[in-house]
C-alpha cells in the first residue's frame, strides 16, 4: 500500500523540518545536507500530484491534506527565514570587512573583498 | 617659549599617532584580497589639554581593535529583540483572546443568541407578560455581557500599564549598570576593562536588548555609548540618560475627549520617542497599549469595536421599542427604551450599557403601526436582527454575531501571528548564537575560505527552497476542496 498524500506531506514536512534543524548552526557542510534534505522533500511532493489531482478519487482527503499541505508550507517558510537570515549574516560581514580593509568605493558602497585564487592542501 | 615647545611636542605626538593609523591602514588595503584577512583599526584618542598643567593636547593611538565580535553581538542583539517583541506581543495577545470567548458558550455570543430567542418567543406571544419579562432579563444579561468584556479590557490595559512602566525600569537599571562600568573605566583607564569586565558589559547588552533596540558602541576610552533606537541617548561616558513613561489623556478638542489616555514613552530631555519606539517588549506593549487595545475599546479618536457594537445594538433595539406602539389608540401609545448608556462618551458605551431599571414587561411595545400594522411587529424584527436582510440590522454590513466574530477572528489571528513569529524568532536567535560562537571559534584563513562556500551552498539552498514552495502550492491547488 502506497503513502497516501497527508502522509507523503507529512514525510516532505519531516524533511523540511529536519533542514531547519541544521540551519539553525549553518555551515557549509550542514547547508549541503539541508539542500539534500529538500531535495527528498521535494521528491515526496512531486510524488502527490497523481493522487492529489481530482483524476486521485478517493486516495485524497482533501481537507486533511490541504491542512497538512498548509503545515509544510509554514515549515518551508521558517526554512525560508532561517537561509535568509543565515545568508544575511554572512553577506553583511563580508560587506563589512570589505569596507573596513579596503574602504569605500566611489559611489559610497563598501569596497567588495576580493579573495584571490589559491591551493589547499589538507592532509 | 615653553608654549612653542608644547605646540612643536603636540604636532610631533599627532604626526606619530597618524602615521601609525596611516601604518594599519595600509596593511588593511594591502591585505584586502589576502583571505581571511580581519580589519584591524586603531583608534585615535584626545589627550587632556590644560597649558597651566604642562598637558600639552594632541592625540595618541588606542589599542587594535577586531571588529569582528562586535559584529556578531549585534546580530544576537538584534534578534534578541525580534524575539523580545513577538513573545510579549504573543503574551499579551493571548490574555486578549480570551477576553473573545468565540465558542458560544459564554459572554457576548451566548447573551445575544438569548436575547434573539426571548424576541422570538415574545412574537409569538405579543401579549404575554413572562415573555416579554424574559426579553428584559435577556437584554440584562447582554448588557452585563458588554460590561464584562469591557471591565476586561480595562484590566488588560491596567496590567500593560504596570508592564509598561516595570519595563522601563528594567531599562534604564541595565543602563545604569554599564554607566557603572563605564564610570569605573574613566576614572581607572582603558586598562581596568579585562575580560570579566568585558564579559558583563556584553552579557548586560544582551539582557537589555530583549527590551528595547539600541546601538553600543566602544568608544576609544573603552566606555560603552548606548543610543536607543540609533539616536536618542541612553548613556554617553558616565553620564546616564533616563528614560519615562506616562499616560497621557485624550486633548480637549479630541473627537473623545474623555477616551481612554495613551502610553507616551519620553527621552531623558523631554522629547516624545513613542512612534520611533516599536521594537523588543517595550514596542510590543507600546503596540498592545496604544494601538490593539484602542482598536476595541477606543481613544482619542475611536470609539473601538466593541463599544460600536454596543452603541449599535442598543439604538436599534431602542429604537424599534420606541416605534412601536403600546396600544392602537387614539391616541397610539408608544413603547419605552429598553437600553441605556452614558452618551457623552463613545469610549465608554460598553462599560456603562444597562436595562432602564423603570422599564416594566407592559411598556414594552410589540405593535408595528406600519403600514401593514402588525400586532408582533416589533419583536418579530427584534429576533429577526439574527440573521438580517436590511441594513438598519447590521452593522458593517453583517449580523451583529459575526460583527463579534470579526472581533475575536481578529485577535485570534494576532495571536496566532505572534506566535509563528515568537517560534521563528527564537530559531533565528539560536542560530545567531550560533554563528557568533562559528565566528569567534574559527581562524581568519579558514573563515574567508569558508565564506566562499557559504554562498555556494545559500544559493543552492535558496533554489531547493523556491521549488519546494512552488510545488506544495501547486499540490495546494488541485486538492479536491471538501
Amino acid at each position: 500500500m502506497s503513502p497516501t498524500v497527508e502522509e507523503r506531506l507529512a514525510a516532505a514536512r519531516a524533511h523540511v523540518e529536519s533542514a531547519c534543524q541544521l540551519l539553525l548552526s549553518p555551515t557549509p557542510d550542514k547547508l549541503d545536507g539541508c539542500a539534500q534534505g529538500l531535495a527528498a522533500a521535494v521528491v515526496e511532493v512531486q510524488a502527490c500530484f497523481p493522487d492529489a489531482s481530482p483524476a486521485g478519487g478517493d486516495r485524497v482527503s482533501g481537507e486533511a491534506a490541504r491542512a497538512e499541505a498548509e503545515r509544510l508550507r509554514q515549515s518551508i517558510g521558517r526554512a525560508c527565514q532561517l537561509l535568509d537570515h543565515a545568508a544575511a549574516f554572512h553577506s553583511n560581514w563580508i560587506r563589512w570587512l570589505g569596507a573596513l580593509c579596503a574602504g569605500y568605493t566611489q559611489r559610497g558602497e563598501p569596497a567588495r573583498l576580493e579573495h584571490g585564487p589559491r591551493l589547499v592542501t589538507r592532509g | 617659549m615653553a608654549n612653542l615647545l608644547a605646540v612643536l611636542s603636540n604636532s610631533a605626538g599627532a604626526l606619530n599617532a597618524y602615521d601609525q593609523v596611516l601604518q594599519v591602514t595600509q596593511n588593511n588595503v594591502a591585505n584586502a584580497s589576502t583571505p581571511g584577512y580581519a580589519e584591524q583599526s586603531l583608534p585615535l584618542q584626545a589627550m587632556a589639554f590644560d597649558p597651566s598643567m604642562g598637558l600639552p593636547g594632541g592625540v595618541q593611538t588606542g589599542q587594535l581593535q577586531s571588529a569582528r565580535d562586535e559584529y556578531a553581538e549585534q546580530a544576537v542583539r538584534q534578534q534578541n529583540t525580534a524575539l523580545g517583541s513577538s513573545q510579549q506581543l504573543a503574551t499579551s495577545l493571548q490574555s486578549l483572546q480570551s477576553i473573545f470567548d468565540i465558542s458560544g458558550n459564554t459572554g457576548i455570543p451566548l447573551a445575544l443568541n438569548q436575547f434573539f430567542t426571548s424576541a422570538s418567543a415574545w412574537a409569538q406571544n405579543p401579549d404575554d407578560t413572562s415573555c416579554r419579562q424574559a426579553v428584559i432579563n435577556r437584554a440584562g444579561d447582554l448588557a452585563q455581557s458588554f460590561n464584562s468584556a469591557a471591565n476586561q479590557l480595562q484590566t488588560l490595559a491596567q496590567n500593560t500599564q504596570t508592564q509598561l512602566q516595570s519595563t522601563v525600569d528594567q531599562v534604564n537599571q541595565l543602563v545604569g549598570q554599564i554607566a557603572t562600568y563605564n564610570r569605573t573605566l574613566m576614572e581607572s583607564g582603558r586598562g581596568a576593562k579585562d575580560m570579566g569586565m568585558d564579559a558583563q558589559v556584553h552579557s548586560t547588552l544582551e539582557e537589555l536588548s530583549q527590551y528595547v533596540n539600541f546601538t553600543a558602541t566602544e568608544q576609544p576610552d573603552g566606555t560603552t555609548t548606548i543610543l536607543l533606537n540609533g539616536s536618542t541617548p541612553l548613556l554617553i561616558g558616565g553620564q546616564q540618560y533616563a528614560i519615562s513613561v506616562q499616560m497621557v489623556g485624550p486633548p480637549a478638542d479630541a473627537a473623545n475627549p474623555s477616551g481612554p489616555p495613551a502610553a507616551q514613552l519620553t527621552a531623558a530631555d523631554g522629547t516624545d520617542i513613542t512612534a520611533q519606539t516599536t521594537e523588543g517588549q517595550l514596542g510590543a506593549l507600546l503596540n498592545m497599549s496604544n494601538s490593539v487595545l484602542p482598536s476595541y475599546m477606543g481613544d482619542a479618536n475611536q470609539a473601538g469595536s466593541l463599544n460600536e457594537m454596543a452603541q449599535q445594538f442598543a439604538d436599534r433595539v431602542n429604537g424599534l421599542l420606541t416605534s412601536g406602539n403600546l396600544s392602537d389608540g387614539p391616541p397610539p401609545v408608544p413603547g419605552v427604551p429598553l437600553f441605556d448608556y452614558d452618551a457623552t462618551d463613545s469610549t465608554d458605551v460598553a462599560a456603562t450599557l444597562t436595562v432602564d431599571p423603570a422599564v416594566t414587561p407592559d411598556q414594552l411595545a410589540a405593535i408595528d403601526p406600519g403600514p401593514p400594522e402588525a400586532s408582533n411587529g416589533i419583536p418579530l424584527t427584534l429576533s429577526g436582527m439574527a440573521t438580517p436582510t436590511n441594513d438598519d440590522d447590521m452593522i458593517d454590513g453583517v449580523s451583529y454575531s459575526e460583527f463579534y466574530g470579526q472581533m475575536a477572528a481578529n485577535a485570534g489571528s494576532q495571536l496566532q501571528a505572534a506566535q509563528n513569529n515568537q517560534q521563528v524568532d527564537q530559531s533565528l536567535l539560536a542560530q545567531a548564537r550560533n554563528q557568533r560562537q562559528q565566528l569567534s571559534g574559527v581562524s581568519l584563513d579558514q573563515e574567508a575560505m569558508t565564506l566562499v562556500e557559504f554562498q555556494r551552498a545559500y544559493e543552492a539552498t535558496a533554489r531547493m527552497i523556491t521549488v519546494l514552495d512552488q510545488l506544495t502550492l501547486d499540490t495546494i491547488n488541485i486538492l479536491p476542496t471538501s
